[in-house]
């Protein structure tokens, strides 16, 4: 089955990029470590969605009687908070909106890479001139820190942080992108498209987006886990969802003045961060596994 | 070599503009008016127009943009809205505590995320290589954030060995914010590193090397480790941002009083002054760590040098 793959570039019909998918797909359901990545990512997100039927408990209601229950319990199994909020029902409520974010982020940086990168690599020139230069220059920015300062100055809020988040990551994608292209670009596919009469706009998109997909597909797989450990970094430092509202980034920036009395308050929302990221990133390498034809 | 590293490094000025220009045009987007900032509510609206004309903010921008690149290359950053300090001299005051954690973590990342990755590549048994490998994708999946508050909670509430809170030059208050900086930064080398390994050691070099009864030792160091060295350098430079980046959770999460810890809390009085000077240097210093990145790529790769 590899050796169909090795020459994608040779003739390039349908069947042939089907057969590309469906063994890259058959590569990954023989991936076990990547299967429980994506069960475990499925669930996670199920859960979360699900969050209003699940949750025993009203996130934001407050027990005055059940401050700081430790947990264990059966009416709080994960305890309760300061104000005898349930932590269980804060945990589950607490992904909606940051994988919401995260992943919206990742479609802005991956959409804007794959344009920009399409124009800089296809066309060359001016254009390819002028994009690296800027590329060069916001890459040249500490990505974190960029985007501290990009959510302070646009405000904090959560279509703020995607957007922001969304924006320091375009470059990484749109050089990605780019190397692929040039690599692309004077293969026979395209100069048989170009000699056909087809326009640009349809080589680019048509053409070469499809073959260039699979490490496009991967990085960005990989880029989600980093995408939601810095929007819970940013709701951490008070930059993204505040903390009255259930969010895991938000829950431990709640817990830091109450390490000592309450540590299970920090723990279950990190938790809940760590394992999303960790289903996430099982899942990006079995998916790097799969679509390297080389690999096979 | 030297005409090498001369014309890296003229490379890098065009770069530096385009930093201080972009960063100069993003803090016009800023929300507020920097008089208005500086004298408080209850200013006169003369006392404003005239602290805007000793500013010089109703100058064109482009004089503007000058006036504030003439600045930076002097070093001079303008003052803080609120304390009215040179934004200058309060960087530099923080800057030893960050450079301290980021360049112990960094180096605690090499050595650690070299070796292991290299112990993967090499070991005979596939369980410690997986195993190994596992543990570096718990360590590229954990927040920082969350392992600094662990490590303290068991380090230093439960356990009472280190007191991780505040202090600076003092290694016993380093050695857990530098390793919780270390973690997901070493891990990504142990996975890169092990993969870069794997990739030459059946080269036919490698082979030859083995062949002419070179001690394996020596095949390591001379023949494999040098064609890895490459990559892993390009990836210590590309985490260069995340080490910077890193310190502002890490210093937050330990109060260690450094930059990241000063552009929170330039953020939070909305001191733009501060904000806009910490980025212009946290830009800067990346620049340059490129730029070393680029000079070792020369080191050790001859063939760069030339083309």
């Amino acid at each position: 089955m590899a050796d169909k793959n090795d020459d994608r570039s040779a003739t390039k019909t349908r069947a042939h990029a089907d057969n590309f998918w469906v063994a890259s797909l058959r590569a990954l359901r023989r991936d076990a470590a990547a299967m429980i990545g994506l069960a475990g990512l499925l669930l996670i997100i199920l859960v979360t969605l699900l969050a209003p039927l699940l949750a025993p408990h009203d996130p934001l209601y407050q027990n005055y009687r059940a401050r700081y229950e430790p947990p264990g319990g059966a009416t709080y199994p994960f305890g309760t908070d300061d104000l005898g909020r349930d932590v269980l029902s804060r945990v589950l409520w607490g992904g909606r909106e940051s994988l919401g974010v995260a992943t919206l982020a990742i479609a802005i940086a991956m959409g804007g890479g794959v344009v920009v990168g399409l124009i800089s690599g296809y066309y060359g020139g001016w254009r390819d001139v002028l994009i690296q230069r800027v590329t060069e220059v916001w890459l040249a920015f500490p990505g974190i820190i960029f985007l501290i300062v990009l959510v302070s100055i646009l405000g904090a809020g959560l279509e703020k942080v995607m957007v922001a988040v969304g924006l320091t990551l375009i470059p990484g994608y749109g050089r990605l992108v780019r190397g692929a292209v040039l690599a692309a670009r004077a293969q026979d596919y395209v100069l048989a498209a170009r000699a056909l009469g087809a326009r640009d706009a349809r080589i680019m998109f048509h053409h070469i987006l499809p073959n260039i997909l699979p490490p496009v597909i991967v990085f960005a797989t990989l880029g989600l886990g980093s995408a939601i450990l810095i929007v819970g970094g940013l709701s951490f430092i008070g930059l993204g969802v505040n903390p009255p509202a259930p969010e895991w980034g938000a829950m431990l920036l709640y817990a830091r003045d109450k390490w000592r009395q309450a540590p299970w308050l920090s723990f279950y929302p990190g938790a809940a961060i760590f394992l999303t990221v960790l289903c996430v990133n099982l899942l990006g390498d079995g998916l790097r596994d799969a679509l390297d034809p080389k690999l096979r | 070599m030297l005409l090498f590293i001369l014309r890296r490094a003229f490379f890098a000025i065009p770069v530096l503009i385009g930093v201080s220009l972009l960063t100069f045009i993003m803090f016009q987007f800023a929300p507020g008016d920097p008089a208005q900032l500086i004298l408080g509510n209850f200013a006169t609206p003369e006392g404003i127009a005239e602290q805007r004309a000793i500013m010089g903010l109703d100058d064109p921008l482009w004089l503007r943009y000058l006036r504030f690149l003439a600045g930076a290359v002097r070093g001079d950053l303008g003052k803080s809205y609120f304390g009215r300090q040179p934004v200058m001299d309060e960087i530099l005051a923080r800057l030893p505590s960050t450079f301290e954690l980021a360049l112990s973590a960094l180096t605690l990342a090499v050595v650690f995320g070299v070796s292991i990755g290299i112990f993967s590549a090499t070991t005979r048994s596939r369980l410690a290589d997986r195993g190994v490998m596992l543990l570096a994708l718990l360590g590229i999946s954990l927040p920082n954030y969350f392992i600094g508050i662990q490590l303290n909670y068991i380090f230093g509430v439960r356990l009472g060995w280190v007191s991780a809170i505040g202090g600076v030059g003092d290694f016993k208050h380093l050695i857990l914010p530098a390793t919780t900086l270390a973690v997901a930064i070493g891990a990504t080398l142990a996975r890169l590193t092990r993969s870069n390994v794997l990739e030459v050691i059946h080269a036919d070099y490698v082979r030859t090397a083995r062949a002419k009864g070179l001690e394996e030792r020596l095949v390591l160091w001379r023949h494999i480790m040098r064609n890895a060295l490459i990559n892993i350098v390009t990836v210590i430079g590309l985490n260069f941002g995340v080490l910077l980046g890193g310190t502002v959770f890490i210093e937050s999460v330990f109060a260690r009083p450094g930059l990241g810890l000063f552009t929170l809390s330039a953020i939070g009085k909305r001191d733009y002054a501060q904000v806009q000077g910490i980025v212009l240097v946290f830009a800067t210093s990346f620049v340059f760590a490129n730029l070393i990145v680029d000079l070792l790529y020369g080191f050790l790769d001859p063939r760069i040098r030339y083309s």
